[in-house]
């Protein structure tokens, strides 16, 4: 491993001007014939107004990205965009869903599995963080990350605290490691001392001290010969406060910064809890994301365009760590290039928490996946399944992940069944007092009506479903958009108007 | 127990005092034939049930050291519970040979401290050690909302929490060395101390030590902050040796004209990770035997016992000038420190290890209500304590503590007084503090059994544990200690066809078999006086489906939770009173109670019964007693 500082920027290079907050190693490049492969995952809690996420009529090679993922246009070429995700009709509030694929998690989550298999020769084997407390009503919404047996790893929020841990540990940063040598000697001075004043029974405790004293000092030794490792003590330390926003910047910059050091290849971040209670007041937002994203039943036009500024911010943030990874050049490429960055959340319809078309984006990862795609599967795609083939790109030998055993086609090729809009037959008929009606159901993308659904039947124009949110969530109503579909329920003809007033059937058409 | 040494007392006409080393000839002629004979089979033959292994044990100084496992052994034989039935049983006279050798032994020796020794500080007491030597807690910092909890402390944050000892307690730390990990997060938290010490943020936390710093370190500065930093990091002022090689060292720096911060920063972080700020204990192994504590040590375990942290500068003062080791200094010192607002770590962490409050926050309901549950006993035992209330209030009292969220187990005429907090906005519940109410109108409560959250904390699913409340009110309250269950457990016999059992039926086949009945006749009789209470620990009266009626572990017969509690306050409330000086005692000696602490104990807790004394006496008690003031040194 060789380095090379220079002061050069290679900002400009890229055309952008980002603000250099602590990062002063800015435009080193590292030169490795074989840059070792990592992994982010970053965490979008409470899901999304699906109309403004959806990408409508995309072909795998030829989409426009919606009007949520707008700032990630300079990376489209970078990116794959994985639709139709997500089989469950609805998905709690429950971290698990987003790096196991499944409500509760009793084995490791994937983040996991891969730091078991690539992180044991770094520092760090993996770094899980979060911007929020732990959510005491529901614990598991505040974790994305399990171990084996499927319990919590604790997370850490503090962007100092990690970087203390990363280039402050006296025991890893190099350019330390003369001090500390320096300060065992004063301590053994004074451990002598003391054990010159104590008795036998002390002597062995003071035994076990010595022996790690001794220990470090060998571990000291072993490593002097990284003299020519990056000087970790010209890293800025991050600042403290600065408000959320700038927190989350500093803690992205940390990320970049901790792979591009090597110091770990796995990090989990999340941008909220699932279920997030954060309020957004430098957005100009004075409500709590979660009461938001209920969008249906807290509906109003300001409250539908809050909720579309926090998602939008979530992308943002996506964006500034593609772009940071880019301004890093690592071999031929750039760090982004050996990096897979996996955004996404726990459910679709963040209102009735649907547990299909969940939000799933990848960026990066040269050779692992392939991007500058759309891939929009046939079937509703299981996120167990999408995580199991994501390891196996990755080099670990497992044959199953929490209980999925079929991998997933479409990451790095494209022999996929890709969803083809299937034409079939619509009507609308009232038989009775039952109104029964077929075609494709659709939410309006209108942002100012996000509890109306459509249905366009030939002949007869578009068909207005509006009904009480208690039926909406009973049917699960946003599973079946997109889709074609055949329901009963109640309605009435209105000049020439269908409007459906309640649904007591539903069911989709294959 | 404590009525079984009473009883053994009474039997045994003469009483002679001796130490233990003279019974070598006893021990190995008469004391280890008769466990051969009748007891090593079960107990360290092929099998070794209850782990028990009298195989183990092979010299008179190893056996002084299980006096818990004679304790029990006796207690069962003088019950005839063991040797069982079935087997071989020792003559009267036999029995009456190990009951001496049991009593001389044991019982009737002298009082006498434990042994000097060096303990390394719990997480809880090196985090409080580095707040009161840096002048500031070391937190992190994070994004907080109304609904959710984050630990702010690096260091608990950092650290593994501590297993509890052989005491129960977490500041017993002997089984708990130092671990690589443990010496990890030392360095990294050393590092981090020193650099925030440094820092802007903190200038006046360090010029508290340097005085005035202009533009950089002054030699008086670095003199000034070397000089305190060491003393009272390392808790006494007997350290000029290690302040002056310090200061050469920086000295050598200044003259070289390098730079003097790094090199004192060096010298704090060399500080914080000698031995002599991360153990407790002071001593000079030249001054051999038994011996008053000197005035540092002294000082040390005052404030570890009640503030949970080093000596502060006052403590530290009167040990230099020789004037801490007088009864009356001592007692005016406890004082003081109890009035100071850190005692509240001592009345929080002896509660919740003394009475396993843990256990509530693995509840799954919902969070501000657990934590209402579970601050109520902290509360309590703080009042019990801070308010100097008699020790037997523990199990009966006329105040609790409550909050919004666990009104509903009191009288109404009661709770009306509670001052409630604003309504909080959709569906979230906030954490809220509690409130002291006095239990004028409520029955059936007050005390800690009655507590719901301790009544819940053991609970199933919708079912009561009669065998965990049982266990829990033996252990905690009347300072049993059962043995682990046996490895060979035989299956409860299955009902007949048709037969339908109830709850208590259920339970009762526990001591069907010989093996469970020895603990479970003492166990599941008292659980089952508190079958008043359901599974969220709220009241129902005895009826159909409810069977509070149980008997005591000698025998006294209840017939619901009103009866229990009399028996408890009464007959029970010497034995009550023990188990609270002993507990208290573990905790502020810091260690497991050995034989030769137990005269002391003894005393002071039959004095304390006779004279209904009160928890500041029992402090008081303890801060001037043999082994917190005395050490034996080897």
């Amino acid at each position: 491993m060789s380095f090379s500082l220079t002061r050069r920027s290679v900002l400009k290079g890229v055309g952008v001007t980002l603000p250099l907050p602590f990062l002063n190693v800015m435009g080193a490049v590292k030169k490795e014939n074989n840059p070792p492969k990592r992994f982010v995952s970053l965490f979008k809690p409470n899901g999304v107004h699906p109309p403004t996420w959806a990408i409508n009529n995309g072909k795998e090679n030829d989409f426009e990205l919606s009007a949520l993922m707008k700032p990630l246009q300079p990376h489209k070429s970078d990116l794959l965009v994985l639709d139709n995700m997500g089989t469950k009709e609805q998905a709690g509030h429950n971290g698990a869903n987003f790096l196991c694929g499944v409500e509760s998690a009793k084995a490791a989550s994937a983040d996991q599995v891969l730091a078991n298999h690539i992180g044991k020769t770094t520092a760090l084997k993996s770094l899980e963080l979060t911007t929020e407390g732990i959510f005491t009503n529901k614990p598991d919404c505040s974790y994305i990350s399990y171990d084996s047996k499927g319990r919590f790893i604790p997370r850490n929020s503090d962007a100092q605290l990690v970087f203390d841990q990363l280039f402050r540990n006296p025991l890893s940063n190099p350019k330390r490691k003369a001090e500390m040598a320096s300060i065992l000697d004063g301590v053994k001075d004074n451990a002598n001392s003391l054990a010159s004043r104590v008795g036998k029974e002390d002597l062995q405790t003071l035994d076990e001290y010595y022996t790690m004293v001794r220990e470090t000092e060998r571990k000291l030794k072993s490593k002097s010969n990284e003299s020519n490792a990056i000087n970790f003590d010209e890293l800025e330390r991050p600042t403290a406060g600065g408000g959320f926003n700038k927190q989350v910047t500093n803690m992205l910059d940390l990320i970049a910064l901790a792979l591009w050091t090597d110091s770990t290849r796995v990090i989990s971040y999340m941008l909220g809890n699932d279920s997030s209670r954060l309020i957004f007041d430098f957005l100009g937002i004075k409500e709590q994301h979660h009461y938001l994203s209920h969008f249906y039943r807290n509906f109003s036009i300001n409250n539908i365009s809050y909720l579309n500024k926090i998602n939008l911010w979530h992308i943002q943030k996506f964006t500034y760590l593609i772009n940071k990874l880019k301004t890093f050049k690592e071999g031929d490429g750039t760090l982004l290039d050996n990096t897979v960055i996996l955004f996404g959340s726990g459910m679709g319809h963040s209102d009735i928490h649907s547990g299909n078309k969940v939000p799933t984006l990848m960026a990066g990862g040269k050779g692992l996946i392939k991007t500058g795609r759309y891939v929009n599967h046939a079937e509703r795609q299981s996120v167990s399944s999408m995580h199991l083939t994501l390891l196996k790109q990755f080099g670990v030998n497992i044959d199953s992940f929490h209980g999925q055993t079929a991998t997933m086609t479409g990451l790095n090729d494209s022999s996929y069944t890709a969803f083809v809009e299937k034409k079939i037959a619509s009507f609308i008929k009232e038989e009775g007092k039952v109104l029964k009606l077929q075609g494709k159901l659709r939410l309006s993308t209108d942002i100012k009506t996000p509890r109306l659904h459509l249905m366009d039947i030939e002949g007869v124009g578009t068909v207005k479903i509006e009904i009480p949110f208690k039926t909406f969530n009973k049917v699960s109503l946003p599973f079946y958009c997109e889709k074609n579909v055949y329901i009963e329920g109640k309605g009435a003809k209105n000049g020439t108007e269908w409007r459906v007033s309640d649904i007591s059937k539903i069911t989709e058409l294959k | 127990m404590k009525l079984l040494n009473i009883a053994f007392l009474l039997t045994i006409t003469f009483a002679f005092t001796a130490q233990p080393e003279n019974h070598d000839n006893q021990f190995d002629k008469e004391i280890r034939p008769f466990l051969k004979k009748y007891c090593i089979e079960c107990h360290g033959g092929k099998k070794v049930k209850g782990h028990v292994n009298f195989n183990s044990i092979d010299t008179l100084g190893q056996a002084f050291k299980k006096y818990e496992v004679w304790e029990e052994a006796l207690e069962l034989m003088h019950d005839k519970e063991m040797p069982p039935e079935d087997e071989k049983q020792p003559t009267p006279e036999e029995v009456q040979m190990v009951k001496k050798w049991y009593t001389d032994t044991f019982l009737n020796i002298t009082a006498k401290p434990g042994n000097a020794r060096l303990q390394r500080m719990s997480t809880l007491e090196y985090r409080n050690s580095l707040k009161s030597l840096l002048g500031f807690d070391l937190e992190l910092s994070f994004t907080g909302t109304d609904e959710t909890v984050q630990e702010s402390s690096l260091v608990i944050k950092m650290m593994p929490p501590d297993p509890p000892g052989e005491s129960g307690f977490g500041n017993d730390t002997v089984r708990n060395p130092l671990t690589e990990t443990l010496w990890e997060k030392y360095n990294f938290i050393a590092n981090s101390a020193v650099d925030n010490l440094f820092s802007a943020k903190y200038r006046q936390s360090l010029e508290a030590y340097t005085g005035p710093i202009k533009e950089k370190l002054s030699e008086s500065n670095v003199k000034k902050l070397i000089s305190k930093f060491t003393t009272r990091a390392f808790k006494t002022t007997d350290c000029k040796d290690a302040i002056a090689s310090s200061y050469s060292r920086i000295s050598a720096v200044m003259k070289a004209s390098g730079n003097v911060e790094v090199a004192v920063k060096k010298e704090l972080k060399t500080i914080l990770l000698s031995p002599q700020f991360l153990y407790k204990g002071n001593y000079d192994k030249n001054k051999k035997g038994e011996q008053p504590v000197n005035g540092f040590e002294l000082a040390q375990r005052l404030s570890y016992f009640i503030w949970g942290t080093m000596p502060d500068d006052e403590l530290l003062q009167l040990a230099s000038n020789g004037k801490l080791n007088s009864q009356s200094e001592i007692l005016k010192q406890t004082e003081r420190m109890l009035n100071d607002e850190r005692s509240k770590v001592f009345t929080e962490t002896f509660a919740r290890e003394w009475l396993a409050l843990d256990e509530i926050k693995k509840s799954k309901d919902r969070y501000p209500k657990v934590d209402a549950l579970y601050k109520q006993p902290l509360a309590f035992v703080d009042y019990l304590i801070r308010e100097n209330r008699p020790l037997i209030e523990a199990v009966d009292s006329k105040v609790t503590f409550v909050n919004n969220y666990v009104l509903g187990f009191y009288d109404k005429k009661d709770t009306s007084k509670v001052p409630r907090s604003r309504g909080q906005k959709g569906i979230e519940m906030a954490i809220q503090p509690v409130h002291k109410m006095e239990l004028t109108h409520t029955q059936n409560r007050g005390g800690l059994i009655s507590m719901p959250g301790i009544l819940g904390m053991y609970s199933g699913n919708r079912r009561t544990s009669p065998i965990l409340r049982g266990i829990w009110v033996l252990e905690r309250i009347l300072g049993d200690e059962l043995a682990e269950p046996p490895m060979d457990v035989p299956p409860i016999p299955k009902p007949k066809k048709g037969e339908k059992l109830t709850f208590r039926q259920i339970f009762e086949r526990h001591q069907s078999s010989k093996s469970c009945s020895i603990c479970h006749q003492k166990i599941d009789p008292l659980g089952f006086g508190l079958e008043n209470f359901d599974a969220t620990g709220k009241y129902r009266q005895s009826g159909k489906d409810v069977d509070s009626s149980g008997q005591t572990p000698d025998g006294e017969k209840f017939k619901d939770y009103t009866e229990l509690k009399k028996i408890l306050t009464t007959k029970y409330k010497k034995q009550i009173i023990h188990t609270i000086t002993e507990k208290l005692f573990s905790y502020g000696l810091a260690r497991k109670l050995e034989a030769y602490d137990r005269p002391t104990v003894n005393e002071v807790a039959e004095k304390l019964a006779k004279e209904n004394g009160t928890y500041q006496d029992l402090i008081k008690a303890l801060v001037t007693s043999l082994p917190f003031t005395h050490t034996v040194v080897q």
